[in-house]
């Protein structure tokens, strides 16, 4: 074969074999399932556990699904899985899911819902319904409504054509006849801000897109004899935060937080603030060196609801010294005591205590004197650090220095006597 | 070398008639996609490449460890490989290689094993001395995997392939330009997570 047949040859085999390349590329596969069967043994994960909300749905309407992986450690504290399965609905026709566990009813049926991921799987059975919503009833109203209260857990019962009836807490629209006195949120808690009658009401459309109505009258009591809020006049520095907690007294009712129900407010925000959103309600924090009010209220109709609490805003205390076992001047201990460990913490300005730093990195311990007898050693070895050794009676005097890039040199000293 | 021409055209013929039937009986299954391509890949190269053949061939075996991880998860089998070089020029060669690995366990309680790979390179080398040359391989390749979770068996088995490319050194002791000794690194499959790569030592016969 000469040089050019030889160059023709590589150049044909060349080609055949991208030909051979396109014919044997049969795409990728099994990724998936490999890298599953790591993630579950990576987690520890022995069994998935489907859970959702209903077992009956309206055609149309939307059910989050949830996995949760028992853990073979800990198998009281499962972890949420519901991203990393694989979703799917034995009829599709009737419910698709995605992958976030999200399904969605198609037509009136039955269907499986599976969540798979390695070797695990669980499924939970799902009716989807045509039936229409003909009524709703609120449920769990309590005995007694307190003013300003809040935490009241209320429930939506759906009542179909079928004759079938249904929690849809979650699916209905709530609200009230007057959002003065009280509201309710998604979730169906009711909070109330004031006294008189009221409507509870849940609304949800049927099927056919006809609004359908619970409504239930109450009457908010009365009954709120006194707000406390604590804490009572603290001092705070700057900033320094606190949740204030508001306490309501009753007539004939038990004592409650109403924490989330009064009215938060500071009468010199730049020295203090305090916070009403949803959450976070009471929460100060302080400013500026001052003094400023809090003040909780509920019902602005009425003297007697509200409270206030007089918050001290001052210099933030400094580190201003270093002692050892809180200040004493001497320790004694018995010679067949063996070692003593000897504690250095940080003190601050306003005489309050700061960190132990007995065996901080920046803390230094030495024996200054040996005054009387036979001299005690101290260590400075980091893990032992003011650990006092000694075999005889004497008395020993022990410095520790502390100097940290932000604070000091400080030092205290202490006499240890050993009998 | 004309019969030699015939036979390989009947084994593609043979192929393409394997490929149909075996298309009807399974048309989802991955792997059995994968081997009856290579089945008429592998026939198709052989007929075509029948002519020049009879320039020279090698074969090696070799040894060594494959470096595999899926996702987070490391693992380190032992492997055996041989391979079959077939010159078209005297730098250039096609290359087919089957190969088989030992079990490789982990402290997630996954034990991994290759089952076998397989596949074709091309093969390009360069000389850098009398006696030591570079080479470098593209290719295709299919690797066959079992990964067991826990005991459990599962996932199984599965097929991946892929492109494939690498490669080594290669040196001639005692100055016997027909047995050679080489170091191979390459990458037989690579992604989405799943990485596959083998290291190796060979030992490699030239016929001329």
């Amino acid at each position: 074969m000469n040089k050019v047949e030889g160059y023709r040859t590589t150049r044909q085999v060349f080609l055949l074999w991208c030909l051979s390349i396109w014919l044997v590329a049969c795409g990728g596969g099994g990724q998936d399932a490999f890298k599953d069967a790591v993630a579950v043994n990576e987690l520890n994960v022995i069994a998935i556990d489907v859970q959702s909300d209903n077992s009956v749905i309206e055609v149309g309407m939307l059910e989050n699904y949830r996995a949760l992986g028992t853990v073979q450690d800990d198998p009281g504290n499962p972890i949420d899985v519901t991203s990393r399965v694989r979703w799917s609905t034995s009829n599709s026709a009737v419910a698709s899911i995605n992958q976030a566990g999200i399904l969605t009813g198609r037509t009136a049926g039955m269907v499986a819902v599976r969540a798979e991921w390695a070797d695990l799987n669980d499924s939970k059975e799902l009716e989807v319904s045509n039936a229409l919503l003909q009524s709703i009833t609120i449920g769990d109203i309590p005995a007694r409504i307190s003013e300003c209260g809040n935490g009241y857990q209320l429930s939506a019962t759906g009542n179909y054509d079928d004759g079938s009836s249904r929690v849809i807490t979650d699916d209905v629209i709530w609200t009230t006849s007057q959002l003065t006195l009280a509201s309710i949120d998604r979730d169906g808690v009711l909070a109330t801000f004031g006294d008189g009658a009221v409507d509870l009401i849940a609304t949800r459309n049927d099927l056919s897109g006809t609004a359908v109505e619970g409504r239930s009258s109450v009457t908010i009591e009365d009954n709120l004899n006194d707000i406390a809020v604590s804490p009572v006049n603290p001092t705070l520095a700057v900033g320094a935060d606190r949740s204030f907690v508001a306490t309501g007294s009753y007539t004939n009712d038990a004592d409650r937080v109403i924490t989330d129900s009064v009215t938060w407010s500071s009468d010199d925000a730049n020295v203090l603030t305090i916070s009403n959103e949803v959450g976070a309600r009471g929460f100060a924090e302080a400013q500026a060196v001052g003094s400023a009010t809090v003040r909780a209220e509920c019902d602005p109709s009425e003297d007697f609801a509200n409270d206030e609490s007089l918050v001290t805003v001052v210099t933030p205390a400094t580190v201003n010294a270093v002692e050892i076992n809180g200040g004493v001047a001497e320790v004694e201990v018995d010679l067949s005591d063996g070692d003593v460990q000897l504690e250095a913490y940080l003190k601050l300005s306003d005489g309050s205590t700061g960190d132990r730093v007995t065996d901080s990195d920046d803390i230094s311990w030495a024996v200054v004197a040996t005054i009387s007898g036979t001299g005690a050693e101290v260590s400075d070895v980091s893990g032992s650090k003011g650990l006092v050794s000694f075999t005889a009676t004497g008395i020993t005097e022990i410095r520790a220095r502390y100097d940290s890039d932000t604070l000091g040199p400080f030092t205290d000293t202490i006499e240890v006597e050993v009998r | 070398m004309i019969i030699l021409g015939r036979a390989a055209h009947g084994l593609e013929a043979n192929a393409v008639y394997i490929w149909n039937n075996a298309a009807r009986i399974d048309r989802q299954t991955k792997e059995f996609c994968v081997i009856k391509r290579i089945l008429i890949a592998c026939c198709i190269a052989v007929s075509h490449t029948a002519p020049v053949l009879a320039q020279s061939f090698s074969l090696e075996l070799n040894g060594g460890k494959v470096l595999a991880e899926v996702d987070k998860a490391e693992f380190a089998p032992s492997a055996g490989e041989l391979r079959a070089a077939f010159y078209l020029q005297p730098q250039v060669a096609l290359e087919v290689y089957a190969g088989a690995g030992a079990g490789s366990a982990t402290d997630l309680d996954l034990d991994y094993k290759v089952n076998y790979f397989a596949g074709g390179a091309l093969r390009l080398e360069s000389p850098l001395r009398n006696d030591t040359q570079a080479f470098f391989l593209l290719g295709y390749g299919v690797s066959d995997i079992n990964l067991n979770r826990s005991g459990t068996g599962q996932p199984g088995d599965e097929t991946f392939d892929g492109p494939t490319y690498g490669g080594g050194l290669e040196i001639s002791p005692f100055r016997n330009k027909h047995l050679r000794l080489n170091v191979t690194v390459r990458r037989y499959y690579g992604d989405n997570g799943i990485d596959l790569d083998y290291g190796s030592v060979g030992f490699r016969v030239l016929f001329d």
